[in-house]
């Protein structure tokens, strides 16, 4: 099992560095973009190392669908070349539901880890040790409880930038009416 | 050797400097928008994985790096939308994500 951890320890570094420098040093902006795509699941994957599974499911899904979201409305309606392919598969539907695929397979799977983690305790005879092991169960108590204030703030801010952005859209349609 | 096939504590501590140099190298080099907040993003990563190593290896109990990951991975994907809003806005303003052309603003 600590083989396992190494070996895939050093073959996520090795993508983490590789795709980094990939990035940075790529000419066109896309093939940029999709190096940073693969280095999110790795760093995804770092955190699946260190049992941190809720993290690296929220990790996924939220820079796959920012990285996705860059590359839509950012880069491809900006770029010279045209991409037929794109075209050819109709983008739209695709990707949602490859999207909409990704996000259902990384909550089904923390949540049915954490279960099957709670579960093999209570078979062990113990709830001890699924509290030290059940992240999603850690991270809730832990939100509620000492950091209540601070994830109440996250939430404001959130809410204050998402009712910014809807604005500033609603102003732009109104004044190109 | 058993250094090298153990992984530890410090194996994630120094992949986490790595990626956080070559981030701050990322963002004195490139020159595109885009590239400056996918950097940025390398860095706050790096920040992450230091923060859930800590958690894994020293805070076993209590997990709290878990939580500030999370909120890191939030700010992170906060700032990434706004900076592609100003992005779009710039990049209908200027026709280009150069950052060397945006010099509106100097004084």
């Amino acid at each position: 099992m600590a083989a396992l951890e190494t070996i895939f320890f050093y073959i996520l570094a090795a993508v983490l560095i590789v795709c980094s420098f990939g990035a940075i040093l790529a000419r066109r902006v896309i093939s940029s973009l999709i190096f940073a795509l693969v280095w999110f699941l790795g760093v995804g994957g770092i955190y699946f190392l260190l049992n941190a599974t809720f993290n690296a499911a929220i990790q996924v899904l939220a820079y796959v669908s920012a990285l996705l979201m860059l590359l839509f409305v950012a880069v491809i309606p900006f770029e010279k070349e045209k991409y037929s392919f794109w075209g050819i598969l109709k983008p739209r539907i695709y990707i949602s539901a490859l999207s909409l695929l990704i996000i259902f397979v990384t909550l089904a799977w923390a949540i049915v880890d954490d279960y099957l983690v709670h579960i093999l305790d209570i078979m062990s005879g113990g709830f001890t040790l699924s509290r030290s092991l059940s992240t999603v169960y850690t991270i809730g108590e832990r939100l509620l409880t000492d950091y209540s204030v601070a994830f109440e703030l996250v939430a404001f801010v959130m809410f204050i930038l998402t009712v910014s952005i809807g604005m500033i859209c609603v102003i732009k349609q109104n004044e190109e009416v | 050797m058993s250094v090298v096939f153990n992984i530890g504590l410090y194996h994630y501590l120094i992949l986490a400097l790595v990626i956080f140099c070559i981030g701050l190298w990322g963002i004195v080099v490139c020159k595109n928008i885009i590239k400056l907040l996918v950097c940025a993003e390398f860095i706050l990563n790096a920040a992450g994985i230091n923060f859930v190593a800590f958690a894994s290896y020293v805070d076993v109990e209590n997990l709290s790096g878990l939580v500030f990951s999370l909120f890191i991975t939030i700010f992170a994907i906060a700032e990434l939308v706004l900076g592609v809003l100003l992005l779009i806005s710039i990049y209908k303003y200027k026709r280009s994500a150069d950052v060397e052309k945006l010099t509106d603003m100097k004084g």
